[in-house]
């Protein structure tokens, strides 16, 4: 199964592919650089999506704008999604629980390489 | 005799201590964005001590100057903060979507690094390393500390009873932006912040923000 990297940082997409390998997550690791390229990858791909990590700033589409579009769609609505984004505020946190009620995740950046593991180990098929 | 205009000078001497140990150099504070300024330099402080258990070898220098602005938009020269090539990264706030969706920003954050100090700011930071003769993976990165250091600056603000605000994705720079940047156009002054690393500047922030309620 495969994991999709929705961040619009070249880095940080690095940051964070780095740390599932060295936890040994090796799960194939898609990439998109926002949340249309993101809608792109999981439209060919969402059959063997496991899990989704998703920034929330990004140009063109926002991560709150791509669950927005994916809680509506019951073909990719069960894909659990973790946001891993620099909004580390109580009322973003609420904000994106209320757009995606089953939100398996909010990881606040720079985020302790654990705190992405634990959250992201009991998604890995 | 009226009394009333005349300062208490135990406050004045407090207010002088504080001022100089943050080595503040403006002709007058305007409390509003003294205040932010503030924030600004702890959000970095949290992020270096958070992200690498590291302090800056003297405290943040706070400096308020006047903006340039040039058509409706705030020049930048990136150049006159290390005299080097430098690459720097915006990201603007805005009191709610709405002002978002119309690009009606109540303030912005440009964070500069000497463009070959990149590579050692990521390694502190415990980044990946890039490829720093690649501009879009300098650019890059740049963007990503901003994004990190505006993330910690809102949660100060919010902390100090500000709203809040929305944060725009990051748009990165080399050197110089030809158009300048969208901001706040009531506002005259901008806050610098800078901050020393190993006894050297490394790391300059400025922050615009327009007039804020507190709750």
């Amino acid at each position: 199964m495969k994991i999709l990297v929705i961040d619009d940082s070249l880095l940080d997409r690095k940051l964070l592919i780095r740390t599932l390998k060295k936890a040994e997550i090796n799960n194939e690791i898609l990439q998109a650089e926002n949340g249309e390229e993101g809608l792109e990858v999981l439209a060919q791909h969402y059959m063997d999506m496991c899990v989704i990590l998703l920034d929330w700033q990004m140009p063109k589409m926002s991560g709150i704008e791509f669950m927005e579009g994916v809680t509506k769609v019951p073909a990719v609505a069960s894909i659990p999604i973790i946001m891993v984004t620099a909004s580390s505020a109580e009322e973003n946190k609420q904000q994106a629980y209320r757009v995606n009620p089953k939100l398996a995740g909010y990881i606040v950046k720079p985020f302790k390489p654990e705190d992405l593991i634990s959250a992201v180990k009991s998604y890995i098929k | 005799m009226d009394t009333s205009n005349v300062q208490n000078p135990e406050k004045v001497s407090t207010w002088q201590r504080f001022l100089n140990k943050y080595i503040l150099r403006v002709d007058e504070v305007s409390p509003t964005g003294f205040t932010l300024a503030l924030a600004l330099a702890a959000a970095v402080k949290k992020i270096f001590k958070d992200k690498a258990d590291k302090k800056f070898s003297s405290e943040p220098l706070l400096e308020k100057k006047l903006i340039t602005q040039f058509v409706g938009r705030m020049r930048i020269d990136a150049m006159q903060k290390f005299n080097r090539p430098t690459v720097f990264s915006t990201i603007h706030f805005y009191k709610d979507a709405k002002q978002m969706s119309k690009n009606k920003p109540i303030g912005v954050l440009i964070v500069y690094i000497e463009r070959k100090y990149i590579l050692e700011l990521l390694h502190i930071l415990k980044y990946p390393p890039i490829d720093d003769d690649e501009e879009e993976e300098v650019k890059d990165a740049c963007g990503a500390l901003c994004n990190i250091i505006a993330g910690y600056f809102r949660n100060e603000m919010i902390s100090l009873g500000y709203p809040t605000l929305e944060m725009s994705p990051f748009h990165s720079y080399i050197n110089s932006a030809i158009n300048g940047v969208d901001y706040c156009v009531e506002e005259i002054y901008k806050y610098e912040v800078s901050f020393e690393i190993q006894g050297d500047r490394r790391l300059v922030t400025e922050m615009v923000m327009g007039p804020l309620r507190r709750a």
